[in-house]
């Protein structure tokens, strides 16, 4: 049990840090190659621009996710921060079981519309689209697994009728 | 199936639930009730992408701003503000302005100028005398100017929206980000006579060039930005390329500041923000998609029309100003640009209102509300950082909030202000 939960925390820490952090890295190394090439060697890459452009939805899946477990995404909260931390919880609950219900609705069709795709290739690089675009679906799952996180930590820290201030905004690992 | 959209997205949203969801899961839930092909979704949200090579510029102006914070850059460009406008009478209350302007042209959000250059600003005006109530307020009032003046986050999520062109919307923000910062010394010399502030040391030469030069190569940063946009030689997603590897080679090589282990936190840290601002911009999106499916501009133009009020573009200027006043006291800009824009825009067109003046009066709006109460992040930042409630930094904010609005006014109704250097550089309105 031990091993198993070592096994998920580092699939996740390695798709939503690690991974977030090298299509950043990636993402800012092309830029840089593709104006280096084409200012001071006169020479037009077609490569760097794509690369960047992947490499940016990358990060910007991944690192989604990973504000989503460490409750980093910005929120209206002038009237959420006034409410009692029992209806905040409770307020939670529903719209993450909301947002999971939709995600996993959705979930299907999008992973059956990606494969679909796998034909078109891009244009510099030949990637099928596919895998590409797939991060969208990893996005879908860790969504669906934090936001189950959430709820579950809500519904226990509802439950076991301690008044704290901590809602399940954060889980941690 | 409308109002479903509506009501959910105004709950969600009211009751705090993440802005990205409280803007997706409504539309997608649309989506789905609609009996529209889901692959709507995945064309919008990540497909969409490719076409939006603009928003590249995004990430990599996270990535500039923590590099310079980290660097230790913000002390070399302090220290020479100091040495230059330090001697005034209420000298560091001039330093805070020009310091921001400086690091302004190297950053792009006001975040990073409120929480970078701020806790050196806060500090040393603190020690030298200013009550701190004061000090809070110029440092949350100066870091407005951050995305006024080029590179700004603000401007390229506009651009992305209009399709104005980003590099114009640049150039456009120049002047108002100085006049901005005019106006603000303006007043903090009439405050530090009034208030008998004092002066900083007093103005040597010699000490000033041997400032310049430990700041020279940061200095360097705006000017390479400016004259690549500007002289056509980069676009502004390989200027802000530039501006990080430039930033890198400073801290890294040129200063070894920046270790290895550092560097590593700092893309991580930027990696985690690129997430979260840029997930909004995916999440509206499709928002969006819905926006204009509904043909909510059209339906709201005609409103507009047929209300009487609003009839020539002086008068919608006008509204524009209060109505995204009004808003910024609640909102993040950046989610008030992605909701409210899309709507605003066409009107805008409609009215023959030119989109790069659109563009900074608008950032110039949403970058006065970071500093507006209730909900205004530089508030927050400045509070945080220097201890002090925020309640007397409201206070002493006030003023300042007249003297941006007084601006704001002054480059809504004179658009050369705005639309001067831009047309320069050979844009055409």
């Amino acid at each position: 049990m031990e091993l198993l939960k070592r096994i998920y925390k580092f699939i996740i820490i390695f798709f939503e840090e690690v991974l977030s952090t090298a299509a950043l890295i990636t993402c800012a190394s092309a830029i840089v190659i593709q104006v280096f090439y084409r200012y001071f060697l006169n020479i037009s890459l077609e490569w760097p621009f794509e690369l960047s452009i992947y490499a940016y939805i990358w990060t910007l899946y991944l690192g989604a996710a990973w504000g989503i477990r460490e409750g980093h995404h910005v929120k209206f909260n002038i009237l959420y921060d006034a409410l009692p931390p029992k209806v905040q919880k409770m307020i939670n609950i529903i719209f993450n079981t909301i947002t999971t219900v939709v995600f996993i609705i959705i979930f299907k069709p999008v992973w059956e519309y990606l494969l679909f795709n796998y034909r078109i290739k891009t244009v510099a690089l030949k990637i099928p689209w596919t895998y590409v675009f797939m991060v969208f679906s990893i996005f879908l799952t860790l969504t669906i697994i934090h936001n189950i996180e959430h709820i579950i930590c809500d519904i226990k820290s509802l439950f076991t009728n301690k008044d704290d201030d901590t809602t399940g905004d954060e889980v941690k690992y | 199936m409308i109002t479903i959209w509506v009501v959910l997205f105004a709950i969600m949203f009211i009751f705090g639930y993440p802005i990205i969801f409280s803007i997706s899961v409504p539309s997608m839930i649309y989506v789905i009730l609609a009996k529209i092909s889901p692959a709507v979704i995945v064309d919008s949200m990540v497909i969409g992408f490719e076409k939006q090579f603009v928003l590249l510029a995004v990430p990599l102006f996270i990535l500039a701003a923590k590099i310079m914070n980290e660097g230790m850059i913000t002390e070399r460009l302090f220290s020479f503000a100091n040495k230059m406008v330090g001697s005034l009478k209420g000298g560091l209350g001039h330093v805070n302005v020009l310091a921001s302007i400086i690091f302004s042209g190297m950053t792009g959000s006001a975040i990073a100028d409120a929480s970078g250059l701020g806790m050196i600003e806060i500090k040393s005006m603190n020690d030298a005398g200013f009550n701190p109530e004061f000090s809070c307020a110029v440092t949350s009032a100066s870091a407005t100017i951050g995305p006024i003046i080029p590179p700004s986050i603000p401007m390229v999520i506009y651009s992305m929206i209009s399709g104005a062109s980003l590099g114009h919307l640049f150039i456009g923000g120049i002047i108002p980000g100085l006049f901005l910062g005019a106006a603000m010394m303006v007043y903090i010399a009439y405050i530090s006579h009034k208030r008998n502030y004092p002066a900083g040391e007093s103005f040597n030469m010699r000490s000033l060039i041997i400032s310049f030069f430990k700041a020279f190569f940061p200095l360097l940063t705006p000017v390479i930005l400016l004259w690549g946009i500007y002289g056509g030689v980069f676009t502004p997603t390989e200027a802000a390329a530039a501006t990080v590897f430039y930033a890198l080679i400073l801290s890294v090589v040129g200063y070894r500041i920046l270790g290895f282990k550092k560097l590593i936190v700092v893309f991580k840290e930027s990696a985690l923000s690129t997430g979260y601002v840029s997930a909004m911009v995916a999440a509206a999106l499709i928002f969006s998609y819905i926006v204009s499916r509904e043909q909510l501009p059209v339906t709201l133009t005609n409103m507009v029309m047929n209300s009487g009020i609003i009839t020539n573009k002086y008068m919608y200027l006008l509204f524009v100003n209060l109505f995204l006043l009004l808003l910024g006291c609640f909102m993040d800009p950046i989610v008030g640009e992605l909701i409210v824009m899309p709507i605003l825009i066409p009107i805008a067109i409609f009215f023959e209102i030119d989109l790069v003046h659109l563009g900074v009066i608008s950032t110039l709006n949403f970058m006065i509300g970071l500093s507006t109460p209730p909900y205004g992040e530089n508030l927050f930042i400045v509070s945080a950082i220097s201890g002090v409630p925020l309640g007397g930094i409201i206070r002493e904010m006030w003023p300042f909030l007249a003297v941006l609005t007084g601006v704001l006014l002054a480059c809504t109704y004179i658009p050369g202000i705005v639309l001067w250097l831009p047309k320069l550089a050979g844009y055409v309105p």
